[in-house]
């Protein structure tokens, strides 16, 4: 009798543990201020723990920004697995939130419930891969090709070597989008350069692996390396700064993470995205289907554009000179993409374009 | 044979005295004993009259409430089992106390060995462990891993390690229980000649003929107390018998005369592959089993008996052959249609098959019958009528120490025994399958066993009993086959065959 | 050739954590715990090492520091275990409690949210005066810290210490705990002794990955490297002498699965590289059944009752000692029937 009793105390003390250490890490983004009755509420459901340094700590920012700006309040649900998915999302409609903000859940999942329940509207902030969405969804996709573009432009334009690579977590179209944006940009500035890709397994959050992944390209000549990899994306840090050489980031500014090493940062601005579900859902400007957003509406950039100078100031003098006058010529591209003068390569969404075959992208 | 010298005794024991407050049980009572240089003396006595624990206060795992312990003719204080080793007492579990995967000299040098530049010096372990075998006449290979050797030998190691620990009194608790008869023999021809090197041997059994083979002095405890202090020769085995339960016991079970009736259990051309333990399987098996009927099936442990009784439960798929019960066939049911349709079954291991030891006894004791309408209605245990049954079967069947609600796992294997026997003959059952019912149970115990058997047959039943004890089958059966290589020799009628008869196909599945 | 040698340069480094991690799980197997607290121990370590390293501006204190609280975590697994709890599950619970605090203390007292980096200077690579220019040996030694060779030395010297009569005691404590104690030799302590052991050698694990590549830490750094650990320390059947091939298959598969792209293998394959090779051993283990009772026997040993309490404090009554189980040798069911007497 005792013995299976003991099993049942260490097994309630480890969750019971393990749950005040989850509650306490998402503690800060859930805890609200003002409960106004009438305040409008939302509902942000995670696909893992915050501290992904990724879409997921952007998209909490992105709640937060809408707290402070919009006098709204609501609380942040992670759902690690997807077979938890399903049960949180129907658990959250219960509770009948203004909008839940939804990002990188199981598409099925999400669906199936929304579907359910017409009423209850639910943004994704970026990218969900079905064709089709019900009245009661918005979705953003974030065109973070053309701002690969850009960053890829720059990385063409500073290599020395004429080689440049990238890491990525792992090789599915979603990551892809980011790469074959960022190659034509490459090639745009250095039609003569090399872009080498190297792919982790989907080891978003390992960066030793990342660390080995760029070393691999540096050791092969490579000098500049986008890290499209989330945490892994450090270890690409931490091997260009040890080999001497360049790093792009990716996502949020990263710039300073190493400072003189990461170059410029290419911008997804889930942070962005959220905020404007939640403030459109709020002012009653919920519009459902596929809202393509991008340079244009500064959801995705370079963080130069934000007024990130760190490269500027700490890189090396050769390389760091070269910036004012190739952030001018990146403006001007950006502007001839917004114009649509410039086709970007969108390996996620239109992969069979022309600008994708001429990038070696077989659709 | 023995050197027994003037010298003071090697053992002495004053008048110890362990009393369990708690219980309100005065388990060892008084108890005075002497053992002397180089003598072997047998402990003999019913399970649960303190022979253990008079053995655990001499090993420092209880204390003595009064009385001394003097060895060597010096008073020592035994705090615990290194007191005791360090003492010059080694103990021999039943159950080995051995590293599997170390050799022989490994396990019997573990925590003293030999070094050489900071690292264990095999070679000179295997050296010592030689001479030391060589000394005290245990022939064994040093180098062996302890995993690829028999029972017997294993059991070498343990007494070897004893030694190798200086033991000059060695105590022997149940050590023939696990072994096959000539290994038994080869022991006690082994506790003869340490005894002959002036080491002195407590042998604790309650099987009567080898201790009356081994020992030089017979102590014979009950209730605490010692009852008997014969030396060899002076008594017979039913006078100690008498002395250990104090009552007559019918150390041959009453075989009701009378013809055996119409056929009910019939086995034909049965074929099964060997058990996970290495078993010989079953080769073309078939018998006819008649009610008031015994069919004793002898043979040495491991030849099909244990797959026989599985196929016939329902417990073991057959590749050929049928089995049927009263001309229904039962080849390949489930074990529950096997006992609806009227067929018992003893397991031979009570702990595990025959008994779950967590659960309750009136869990136990209906656990085969749920389903019938003697537990339940619409499918629903009635837990009046299963409390019932249970304080009938702890009366009528004398289990000591059980209520129906405490979990049976306390119980003595004897009393195990009793509640399998009474919940599998309480159905009224045709056919009672007996694996091994005797095992490991002290005499009282299995007279009681024998009875039960003995009265199922009278009722009517038809008993197929498996046994590793010739004695019993001869005691009980109407008819005797025996179990050779997976094939079954026989049967044949009770008075055809003797002991040495059975004997000799038992060795070697024919006759000379 | 070049792109040969840095790929096996590479894959000692990518080794050198699991390595640590499995020397962790198979001195425990060997102490006869099934240790599944490794992945925490390591991530511990890797936490606690760069805190300490940022902290006191030196690695080696980080180091040290992340033995400790390796060691502090196998301790903690040493008292449950005197306690009878169930280890496998405690292990299970610490995983997730590690993970989550480090999460939890990085978002509320290092104001990282992902990735804690420190102002620090990761540790040095060690430089053969010589050997470093020498066209093979070179680039194969190049960027390895003393912490890659510290593994090295600690698979000889657990492989020697097993064949001291400590290791043979410790063997003989986790093969058969009841032969290791009527022996004379103290199986808790041993026990507690090689837990701790474990844990300081998995926390060097970790310290390895933040403090002695990175310079950082992030957020599940451990990458399951504990778990690959004790793969390894089973793929290994627990012998110090198969324990560096076993955690290199899965260090160099990992290596290969990256280099392999830079001479065009499409990355479809050699993303299953590493869980090619996971698979391919884990079913070698299978197939040797031996090793598979190795592992339900440890599973079996981890989690049933201790038997100390009934050598060191046999129950003082026969009432109470009927609610044990039985097994404890021959003493039990003796004073079972006493009772019966009456």
């Amino acid at each position: 009798m005792s013995r299976s009793r003991k099993v049942l105390v260490a097994a309630a003390a480890a969750a019971c543990l393990a749950l005040v250490a989850g509650c306490s890490s998402t503690g800060s983004a859930s805890s609200t201020s003002a409960t106004d009755a009438d305040a409008f509420t939302y509902a942000l459901i995670t696909p893992g723990a915050a501290g992904d340094g990724g879409f997921i700590d952007s998209a909490i920012a992105g709640t937060e920004l809408a707290e402070s700006e919009l006098g709204v309040t609501g609380r942040v649900v992670e759902a690690e697995s997807v077979s938890q998915q399903e049960g949180v999302i129907r658990s959250t409609v219960a509770t009948h939130p203004g909008i839940i903000v939804a990002p990188g859940l199981d598409p099925d999942s999400l669906l199936a419930v929304a579907n359910e329940n017409p009423d209850q509207l639910f943004g994704v902030p970026s990218d969900i891969f079905v064709d089709e969405l019900p009245e009661n969804v918005q979705a953003f996709a974030i065109n973070v090709h053309e701002s690969s573009y850009l960053g890829g432009y720059v990385a063409g334009s500073l290599s020395e070597t004429k080689k440049v690579g990238a890491v990525l977590g792992i090789d599915n179209p979603g990551l892809n989008q980011f790469f074959y944006g960022y190659k034509q940009g490459v090639l745009a500035a250095c039609p003569d350069c090399t872009v080498t890709p190297s792919y982790l397994n989907g080891e978003f959050s390992d960066p030793s692996v990342g660390q080995e992944a760029a070393l691999a390209l540096y050791q092969d000549g490579n000098d500049i390396v986008f890290a499209v990899a989330g945490l892994s994306g450090q270890g690409v840090f931490t091997a260009a700064t040890q080999e001497g050489k360049y790093a792009i980031g990716v996502d949020s500014d990263q710039d300073s993470d190493a400072p003189g090493t990461v170059i410029v940062s290419v911008m997804k601005r889930v942070d962005q995205t959220t905020y404007n579900l939640i403030e459109a859902a709020k002012n009653g400007e919920f519009e459902s289907g596929f809202v393509s957003a991008g340079l244009a509406d500064g959801v995705s950039g370079l963080s130069w554009d934000d007024g990130s100078t760190v490269f500027a100031d700490e890189g090396p003098e050769a390389l760091a000179s070269k910036v004012p006058a190739l952030k001018t010529e990146v403006d001007d591209l950006k502007q001839q993409i917004i114009d649509g003068s410039i086709e970007v390569c969108d390996a996620l969404n239109d992969p069979s374009s022309d600008a994708c075959a001429a990038v070696g992208l077989e659709g | 044979m023995s050197i027994v010298s003037s010298e003071a005794p090697r053992l002495e024991l004053r008048g110890l005295r362990k009393y369990f407050p708690a219980s309100g049980v005065l388990a060892v009572a008084d108890v005075s004993l002497e053992v002397a240089v180089g003598e072997v003396v047998a402990l003999i006595g019913e399970n649960g009259t303190g022979k253990t624990t008079l053995m655990n206060l001499l090993f420092g795992v209880h204390h003595a409430d009064a009385g001394e312990i003097l060895i060597d003719g010096r008073p020592v204080v035994i705090r615990d089992q290194q007191d005791a080793i360090a003492n010059g007492l080694g103990m021999v579990h039943q159950h080995f106390e051995l590293v599997p995967s170390f050799t022989v000299a490994q396990n019997v040098l573990l925590g003293r060995e030999p070094r050489k530049r900071g690292l264990f010096d095999n070679a000179e372990a295997e050296r010592r462990v030689a001479r030391l075998a060589e000394e005290t006449g245990l022939a064994i290979d040093p180098s062996r891993r302890v995993a690829d050797l028999p029972i017997g030998t294993q059991q070498r190691v343990e007494i070897l390690k004893a030694l190798a620990a200086d033991a000059r009194l060695l105590i022997l608790d149940e050590p023939t229980a696990v072994l096959t008869p000539s290994e038994a023999d080869e022991l006690v021809a082994m506790v003869r000649a340490l005894a002959a090197t002036g080491r002195s041997v407590v042998f604790i059994s309650h099987k009567l003929p080898e201790v009356q083979a081994v020992a030089d002095r017979i102590v014979v405890m009950r209730k605490g107390r010692v009852v008997g202090d014969l030396r060899r020769g002076n008594a017979s085995d039913a006078e100690l018998a008498l002395l250990m339960v104090g009552r007559e016991v019918l150390l041959v079970a009453d075989r009701n005369e009378g013809a055996a009736g119409r056929p009910l259990l019939e086995v034909s051309g049965a074929v099964a592959p060997p058990t996970d333990e290495g078993g010989s399987g079953l080769r073309d098996v078939g018998f006819t089993l008649r009610s008031h009927e015994v069919l004793g099936i002898a043979g040495v442990s491991g030849n099909g008996q244990d797959e026989l009784i599985e196929a016939i439960a329902g417990l073991r798929p057959l590749d050929a052959g049928q089995v049927s019960l009263e001309g229904v066939g039962l080849t390949g049911s489930s074990p529950a249609r096997v006992r609806s349709a009227g067929i018992a079954h003893i397991a031979a291991d009570r702990m595990h098959v025959g008994l779950n030891l967590d659960a309750s006894l009136e869990e136990n004791a209906a656990s085969t019958a749920y389903r019938s309408r003697r537990f339940s209605r619409w499918g629903v245990v009635r837990k009046g009528l299963r409390r019932r049954f249970a304080e009938r079967l702890i009366a009528d069947y004398e289990v000591r120490g059980a209520s129906p609600t405490r979990t049976v796992g306390s119980l003595s294997g004897g009393n195990l025994q009793k509640i399998v026997i009474g919940r599998e003959l309480s159905g009224s059952p045709k056919v009672v399958l007996a694996n091994q019912p005797t095992r490991g149970l002290d005499v009282g115990s299995i007279e009681f066993v024998h009875r039960a058997l003995s009265a199922a047959r009278r009722d009517g039943c038809g008993v197929l009993l498996v046994s590793a004890e010739l004695d019993e089958i001869l005691a009980l059966s109407d008819r005797i086959a025996v179990m050779y290589n997976g094939e079954l020799i026989g049967p044949y009628d009770r008075f055809e065959v003797d002991r040495e008869r059975l004997g000799q196909i038992m060795a070697r599945g024919k006759e000379l | 050739m070049n792109a040969f040698v840095d790929f096996l340069n590479s894959g000692i480094r990518l080794t050198t954590p699991i390595l640590f991690a499995a020397i962790a799980s198979m001195i425990s197997a060997r102490a006869g715990v099934l240790n599944l607290a490794i992945e925490s121990k390591v991530l511990a370590g890797a936490f606690v090492g760069i805190l300490v390293a940022a902290g006191a501006q030196n690695t080696t204190v980080g180091v040290v520091a992340a033995a400790g609280a390796g060691a502090v975590i196998g301790l903690l697994l040493a008292f449950a275990d005197r306690l009878g709890v169930d280890l496998v599950v405690l292990a299970i619970g610490l995983n997730i409690l590690v993970l989550q605090l480090t999460v939890y203390l990085m978002r509320s007292y290092l104001g990282g949210v992902g990735t804690f980096s420190p102002d620090l200077d990761p540790i040095p690579p060690i430089v053969f005066p010589g050997l470093s220019e020498l066209p093979v040996v070179g680039p194969l030694l190049a960027r390895l810290n003393w912490i890659v060779y510290l593994g090295f030395v600690l698979v000889v010297l657990v492989a020697l210490f097993f064949r001291t009569r400590s290791g043979r005691h410790l063997i003989a404590v986790g093969e058969a705990p009841i032969a290791a104690a009527s022996a004379g030799l103290p199986v808790a302590r041993t026990r507690l002794w090689a837990l701790v052991a474990a844990g300081a050698i998995a926390g060097i694990g970790g310290a390895y990955l933040s403090v002695g590549d990175l310079g950082l830490f992030t957020r599940n750094m451990s990458g399951d490297r504990g778990w690959i650990g004790i793969t390894a320390a089973l793929l290994a059947l627990n012998r110090p002498a198969f324990i560096l091939p076993a955690a290199g298959v899965f260090g160099f598969a990992s290596a290969a699965s990256i280099r392999l792209q830079q001479i065009d293998v499409p990355a479809n394959l050699t993303q299953f590289i590493p869980q090619g090779a996971a698979f391919v051993a884990l079913v070698l283990v299978g197939i040797r059944s031996t090793s598979r009772d190795d592992l339900t026997r440890l599973w079996r040993n981890s989690s049933r009752l201790r038997l100390r309490k009934r050598l060191r404090n046999p129950p003082p009554d026969p009432a109470r000692a009927s609610s044990a189980p039985s097994g404890a040798g021959s003493q039990t069911p003796d004073e079972h029937d006493r009772t019966t007497h009456h």
